[in-house]
């Protein structure tokens, strides 16, 4: 899938400002802080909201031909709740229904259900389920119809760690199957899950690259500096990113362009220093 | 258009048609209590001598009950977390639309055939008035229907929705003939019997009224988007 010159206002609000993202497969990451415009990015994919200008193809299918498009695609939206008098059975049936998919519903339900391991809780109503079962019902509807694309907004969030991880590598799964879009403002999700990763920032992409090119952007911008006292980041002339105090000394790791200190020494990036410097950078 | 459906596209609309109603789960028994409740009622009160009364009362009251199903099968659109994803689904618009609203005031309908059934068992009026009686429900609930789609897909709230038809019910039942009742309700006269020719009249203009408003609200759902909240 390819996004050329991709261009979204909100009123006076530029939402997105050009992007350009070619080449995306596999598990692509979109990381950004909140508002930085993967919503609004993802929205438009998912075919929900029109773009302003610019273009999104993929295998030979503009997206202004929408009806293919959908035919395509699935998507998980950053909420989602449904059918809470359901059997989890019956919604993704419903579903099944209204994406006319080619199989019979019943039969592919039970595919999806069983590939985001919802087996024992097939037979029971959505509005009993835990958020992390909302979330695999979600993808599940999601890949009903075995789409080309799938479009995952912020999964992840607000989810116990044992969830995150099982939706993860539910996530990786799917990533050999279909091109799996993926947005979280979580730096640890992308280092997980995704093969390539675009950084977003006010509406810009900030870098498109693997997990290792964005590394070796902030190579040599990441330092570690001890003190008798704590400082903050304007103190020390840079973002901090960690502080321990051990042997009554404070121990920072920060990023900076410049040398922070006489006595600071160069460190290894973390993928989340990594991504504060690009938007430190800006 | 459903006509065109093909048979195995057929049982799956019906199919979900009822999981429609599955969702909905204690709310999709109200319309059928309260016409129950009112057709038991309106049996003991009946007057062949002043059909007036029962007949404006289940006028008043019968038909808004036709939108009660139809606004609530568009909370999943509407109103449900979930709304955004059923944007990119590949389903007929006309289908979810129009075929739906028609599926579900037809099924009204049969409640309405339950209460003309019991007023002519109950040896209270004759074929010919119980006959003009079921049209003009049957009419004036293919209205209310097809204004509860209307007013779902331009509103977009379900609470605001049923608030407008509660406020129709509130004055046709205290208000007295307000120039909408008035339009759509069939008047009896005291010690009358129903009047065929002003019957006919009335409905023809009613549902061409409903047709009218059946095709701007098909219109509103196929040009229906998301709407992003900041």
């Amino acid at each position: 899938m390819d996004i050329n010159n991709l261009n979204k206002m909100y009123g006076k609000l530029k939402a997105l400002d050009n992007i350009c993202i070619r080449d995306i497969k596999g598990i692509h990451g979109l990381v950004g802080e909140n508002g930085a415009g993967k919503t609004t990015l993802m929205r438009i994919v998912a075919t929900v909201l029109e773009k302003d200008s610019g273009s999104i193809t993929h295998n030979g299918i503009s997206w202004e031909e929408t009806v293919k498009v959908r035919n395509i695609i699935g998507y998980l939206p950053q909420k989602f709740g449904m059918y809470h008098q359901l059997t989890v059975n019956e919604a993704l049936e419903h579903v099944a229904i209204l994406k006319r998919i080619n199989g019979d519903p019943k039969e592919e339900t039970k595919k999806v259900i069983s590939l985001v391991n919802l087996d024992d809780k097939a037979e029971s109503k959505v509005g009993s389920l835990s958020g992390g079962m909302i979330r695999r019902l979600g993808i599940a509807q999601a890949i009903l119809g075995n789409p080309e694309i799938l479009i995952v907004d912020e999964p992840t969030s607000g989810l116990d760690p044992e969830e995150r991880m099982r939706f993860k590598l539910l996530l990786r799964q799917l990533g050999n199957r279909m091109t799996v879009l993926f947005s979280t403002h979580i730096v640890d999700d992308i280092e997980d899950v995704c093969d390539r990763v675009t950084v977003m920032h006010k509406g810009k992409v900030m870098l498109t690259g693997t997990a290792a090119e964005m590394i070796e952007m902030a190579q040599g911008n990441t330092w570690t500096v001890s003190s008798n006292e704590e400082k903050s980041g304007e103190e020390l002339g840079g973002v901090v990113t960690d502080c321990k105090y051990a042997n009554g000394m404070f121990h920072f790791r920060l990023v900076s362009d410049k040398k922070p200190a006489e006595s600071a020494v160069r460190a290894e990036p973390t993928l989340e220093e990594a991504y504060i410097y690009l938007l430190h950078m800006e | 258009m459903l006509h065109k459906l093909g048979r195995r596209e057929m049982k799956r609309f019906i199919r979900l048609i009822l999981l429609d109603y599955k969702e909905m789960s204690g709310v999709c028994f109200i319309p059928i209590v309260l016409i129950l409740a009112l057709t038991i009622y309106g049996s003991i009160m009946f007057d062949p001598r002043q059909p007036v009364l029962v007949l404006n009362m289940f006028q008043q009251l019968i038909p808004p009950l036709a939108s009660w199903w139809i606004i609530m099968s568009f909370y999943s659109f509407v109103e449900d977390e979930s709304g955004e994803a059923f944007f990119t689904y590949g389903f007929s618009r006309k289908v979810i639309g129009i075929g739906r609203v028609c599926v579900m005031i037809g099924l009204f309908s049969m409640l309405i055939v339950l209460v003309c059934t019991t007023l002519m068992l109950t040896n209270k009026c004759s074929i010919i008035e119980i006959i003009n009686i079921l049209l003009v429900l049957w009419v004036q609930s293919w209205f209310y229907g097809v204004i509860g789609f209307l007013l779902i897909v331009v509103i977009k709230k379900i609470l605001w929705s049923f608030a407008v038809i509660m406020m129709i019910l509130y004055f046709n039942i205290w208000g007295g003939l307000t120039p909408l009742s008035r339009y759509l309700i069939v008047t009896v006269e005291m010690q009358k019997s129903i009047d065929i020719k002003e019957i006919w009249l009335k409905l023809v203009s009613v549902f061409s009224m409903t047709i009218f408003f059946l095709i701007i609200a098909q219109v509103r759902f196929t040009k229906f988007r998301f709407r992003a909240r900041k």
